[in-house]
């Protein structure tokens, strides 16, 4: 009776959480925190699948348009073809250059373990509901821009610039190189983009207090893909606030200032990319005048009936791109590799990355693991025309302070209902592998979040 | 057949003048060959179960279609299997070089179905198309994935002509009415023919030697058999499904 | 492989210009293909194929559930003609396309250079060995664009009943026509495939003009339910501008 009662019961919840899941999912669709850009339909008056798999995910066509720079394979068009202009103006095609993405969450619980201080199981409505605005395209031809501002409603309610960039396309010939210079995404054309996920990356939640050089108490841990992430505990950046072992960092950092090129001279298959960044997650300026830099190269099979692949490899070199509790620079490398794999509706991604810091002030050594892992592996499948289910697997071999490091390890599920190709429901429950281990490490204290989320691009 | 047989006759004489006047050496033995032809004559029987008749439910023009409709692809007619509809032809035959004659029968839409159902044509001959329906009908001719026709025709409409270029299996819908289904067999020689409703076939003045002969089936399949065709005379082959 | 034909080919331009009285114009269209071959596996690979089967990389993700996936250049099936139903289309047609796109599946490619849509055309041809034994021809849209007169657009609207169109595309035109909501309208590829909104005019794929709209009722779609109309419609020599300005005449555009 009491073994009945012990496997009825997660029995019951399992099946109350999938009830939940397919009734949520039958209700209605929409997309997720995407980064679709439906001006670009519009503008060349397409459906977003000549891009997308599913929002945010490019397929090939995607990526040949993104690399060059959103501009139609092979070709210079400008962006402006076949469009009414006056002069060298298109003002009647304004909506061709704006982007906007909505996206909140309707419902989400969190499992805390309580074990810090103040820490609960939660559960919010509408929080976070976000607002991103896109501006991009071309000005004329192998001249493009892209420039977004996301507004979190509910946290900041500040207006954040997110990237924002000038490309030129096509320097030296076709496809042999295109520029970026701005703030961009490095690993935009990585196998595994860091902005392409279809998990999105949900952030963390923070207890004060933020001084110089102290690290926050985090009550929840970020849901980040750990291939990307910083990865060291006790790193701080040149402003002397807390770099947290989650945040995306370095080559797959959101968004870095720097310049960077890449193209595809010896055909479709090879693609190189090289770029030099301030680093330091700076925001603006540049405190440590010397330079990151990074190469990536990329091998794709992609002319094969409804298959393509694509291995990619990276390596970014930091150049005193942190600091540790000391004020000393430290400088924080990266390498890595990645690959993509889509066979019709199925599609697999993901990326191992090994992160060392070096420069360590003498005597550090023995108290700081100076070199850390990760891995993310992303799968997903349309079962219907509408139905999107996924499933993610993070793994951080955490490096830094010994005392406080804490390696993480997390899955998540996830479905996906598609209202319209440009709105989706999503239902997702991330859970902590490790959650049996104790101690009051925020990587152990988050035990279980569930969303449930919708989003619109238009 | 009949006209065929006059039209081979017709070059029989004129390789036979060739021939004398010293000419026929030159062409070589294909012409020879075509002096001895004989005949082949056989059955098609079918000795499963009937299949039940596949009912599908009229959309569209119920007042002149009805309700439903009831495709029955398989008609066997005796005890013994008899099947007809079933196109029998003779295979890598070089063409004779006759000119394909008028059809015979055009491709009709009347009372919701293609008739014939199953049609054969020659190469070079010009297929006509009517409604004799008080509907439109569209008559959406495919050969080898590449539309060969598609054409509307309202009631009382112009019948269309179109000269049958390529050989192979035509396949023939109306979008409008997707029970309606047909098929046009067209050849690169003469040497086809069907089954009758007693399950029999003949195809007069083949040329003489070993050839492959193939039966179609819209149901049923293809069943391929070697047959020698003698100089003179018939030579009998049955045919049996499954 | 592909460097040598290329340097072959202009090799063989060379020799064409040198002695122009020599076949000057077959060189040129040998270079013109490789060309077109250049620009088709840069910009038309990742979604028509390789082979030209309409089975690259990109190609089902536009078209999974419904039509219109890339076309299939191998089958000689082409919708946007201006012949007759069961033609190839001549060479206007397909650089209309290359330089148009399809409002929905293909984005425009008129950001390539007019010589280099033509090159592409030239390449395209290759993959389907009819475009070598067919000589297709455009065919008369019986004269010119008529008024669009409320007498015009009354007999179009007889027409449109006497034409049964709304079976598929509805009374209203709204592509809402019984036999599309059945689901019993497929493609070439077996796809389900949606008659046009008539009354939506950003969703035409064979243009938007009276002309337009003629050249398709003449010429059909191949590889879709769309069937020809000319014989029904010659006739009656205005009837099909008459019907094509009532068809417009269902959506308003300035």
């Amino acid at each position: 009776m009491a073994y009945g009662e012990r496997f009825f019961q997660p029995c019951l919840k399992t099946a109350l959480a999938l009830a939940f899941v397919l009734f949520s999912t039958s209700l209605a669709g929409c997309i997720s925190e995407a980064e679709a850009i439906p001006a670009f339909a519009r503008k060349y008056e397409v459906n977003c699948h000549v891009c997308h798999t599913r929002q945010p995910r490019l397929n090939p066509f995607g990526e040949q348009f993104l690399e060059n720079g959103y501009q139609m394979p092979g070709t210079e068009d400008g962006g402006i073809v076949a469009k009414l202009k006056y002069g060298d103006l298109t003002l009647d095609q304004v909506s061709n250059y704006l982007g906007v993405l909505f996206a909140t969450t309707g419902i989400e619980h969190t499992e805390l373990k309580r074990e810090i201080e103040g820490s609960g199981d939660q559960t919010e409505l509408g929080s976070p509901t976000i607002l991103r605005l896109f501006t991009a395209g071309t000005i004329t031809n192998n001249v493009g821009f892209f420039v977004e501002t996301t507004t979190i409603f509910g946290r900041s309610s500040e207006l954040e610039l997110g990237r924002a960039f000038v490309t030129l396309n096509n320097l030296g010939g076709m496809n042999w190189g295109h520029l970026r210079v701005g703030r961009f995404d490095p690993s935009a054309y990585f196998s595994m983009a860091r902005g392409r996920p279809q998990f999105v990356p949900i952030g963390p939640k923070l207890a004060p207090p933020f001084g110089a050089f102290s690290t926050p108490t985090v009550n929840r841990w970020s849901l980040t893909q750990s291939a990307y992430a910083s990865k060291f505990y006790g790193l701080f950046n040149r402003s002397r606030t807390a770099i947290q072992p989650y945040d995306s960092t370095l080559f797959n950092s959101p968004e870095e200032v720097g310049i960077d090129i890449h193209g595809r001279p010896f055909g479709d298959w090879f693609l190189y990319q090289v770029g030099v960044l301030n680093g330091g997650n700076e925001r603006a300026g540049d405190s440590n005048n010397s330079k990151d830099w990074y190469v990536m190269t990329r091998f794709d099979y992609a002319q094969s009936h409804d298959f393509s692949a694509n291995l990619s490899g990276f390596a970014y070199f930091g150049n005193h791109n942190a600091k540790v509790s000391t004020n000393a620079d430290v400088s924080r490398s990266r390498y890595g590799v990645g690959a993509r794999m889509r066979y019709k509706w199925l599609d697999i991604y993901g990326a191992y990355t090994i992160d060392r810091v070096t420069d360590l002030p003498s005597g550090m050594e023995s108290t700081f693991d100076s070199t850390a892992t990760g891995v993310t592996v992303e799968a997903h499948a349309m079962v219907t025309d509408r139905l999107l289910l996924g499933t993610r697997y993070d793994h951080l071999d955490a490096g830094g302070l010994l005392a406080t490091r804490k390696s993480a390890t997390f899955v998540g599920v996830q479905a996906k209902y598609y209202l319209r190709s440009n709105m989706a429901f999503t239902v997702r429950d991330d859970f902590n592998v490790r959650n049996v281990e104790g101690g009051t490490s925020a990587a152990r204290n988050l035990r279980n979040r569930f969303s449930v989320d919708l989003s619109i691009v238009f | 057949m009949c006209s065929q047989s006059v039209v081979l006759t017709h070059r029989l004489l004129l390789t036979s003048i060739f021939f004398v006047l010293g000419y026929g050496v030159v062409p070589g033995m294909g012409q020879l060959e075509m002096i001895y032809a004989g005949t082949l004559e056989g059955t098609v029987h079918y000795l499963g179960m009937q299949p039940p008749s596949n009912v599908l439910k009229v959309l569209k023009d119920q007042e002149h279609c009805g309700a439903e409709v009831s495709i029955q692809t398989v008609q066997i007619h005796d005890a013994q299997g008899a099947l007809s509809d079933a196109v029998v032809s003779v295979e890598g035959i070089k063409d004779v070089g006759q000119e394909a004659m008028e059809m015979e029968r055009p491709v009709l839409n009347t009372r919701c179905a293609f008739a014939p159902r199953i049609g054969m044509a020659r190469q070079g001959q010009e297929l006509e198309i009517r409604n004799q329906d008080p509907i439109l009908h569209n008559t959406h001719i495919k050969h080898r994935g590449r539309t060969f026709l598609n054409v509307a025709q309202v009631p009382g409409g112009n019948p269309i002509v179109k000269r049958l270029k390529r050989p192979g299996l035509h396949t023939i819908r109306c979008d409008k009415h997707v029970f309606m289904e047909g098929s046009l067999h067209v050849f690169d020689h003469p040497y086809y023919s069907m089954t009758n409703q007693t399950g029999m076939f003949r195809i007069e003045s083949i040329p003489a030697g070993k050839h492959p002969i193939r039966v179609w089936h819209e149901a049923l399949g293809i069943l391929e058999k070697v047959v020698n065709v003698p100089e003179k005379g018939a030579v009998q082959v049955k045919f049996t499904y499954p | 492989m592909n460097i040598f034909m290329k340097r072959f080919g202009w090799a063989l331009l060379m020799l064409g210009m040198a002695q122009p009285a020599f076949g000057g114009s077959e060189m040129t269209s040998l270079n013109m293909v490789e060309d077109g071959r250049t620009i088709y596996e840069r910009s038309c690979l990742i979604c028509h194929g390789a082979s030209g089967k309409g089975d690259g990389p990109a190609a089902f993700y536009n078209a999974a559930f419904s039509a219109s996936r890339a076309r299939d250049f191998t089958v000689g099936n082409y919708k946007f003609r201006s012949t007759v139903s069961g033609s190839l289309p001549v060479d206007q047609d397909l650089f209309r396309t290359v330089t148009d796109g399809i409002p929905g599946s293909m984005p425009s490619f008129s950001g390539l250079s007019i010589e280099q849509r033509w090159q592409v055309v030239a390449y395209i041809k290759t993959f389907y060995s009819g475009f070598q034994e067919e000589t297709p021809e455009s065919i008369s849209l019986n004269g010119s664009p008529i008024p669009s007169t409320a007498a015009s657009i009354q007999r179009g609207k007889a027409l449109f009943e006497e034409m049964d169109c709304a079976s598929c595309h509805g009374k209203q035109a709204r592509g809402d026509g019984s036999v599309a909501l059945a689901g019993e309208l497929k493609d070439s590829r077996g796809l389900l495939i949606s008659p046009n909104d008539l009354t939506n005019r950003t969703g035409w794929k064979n243009g938007t003009t009276v002309r337009d709209m003629v050249r398709t009722l003449f010429t059909g779609l191949d590889g879709t339910p769309m069937p020809s109309y000319e014989s029904q419609l010659a006739g009656h020599k205005e009837d099909a501008w008459h019907l094509a300005n009532y068809i417009l005449s269902l959506s308003h555009h300035e």
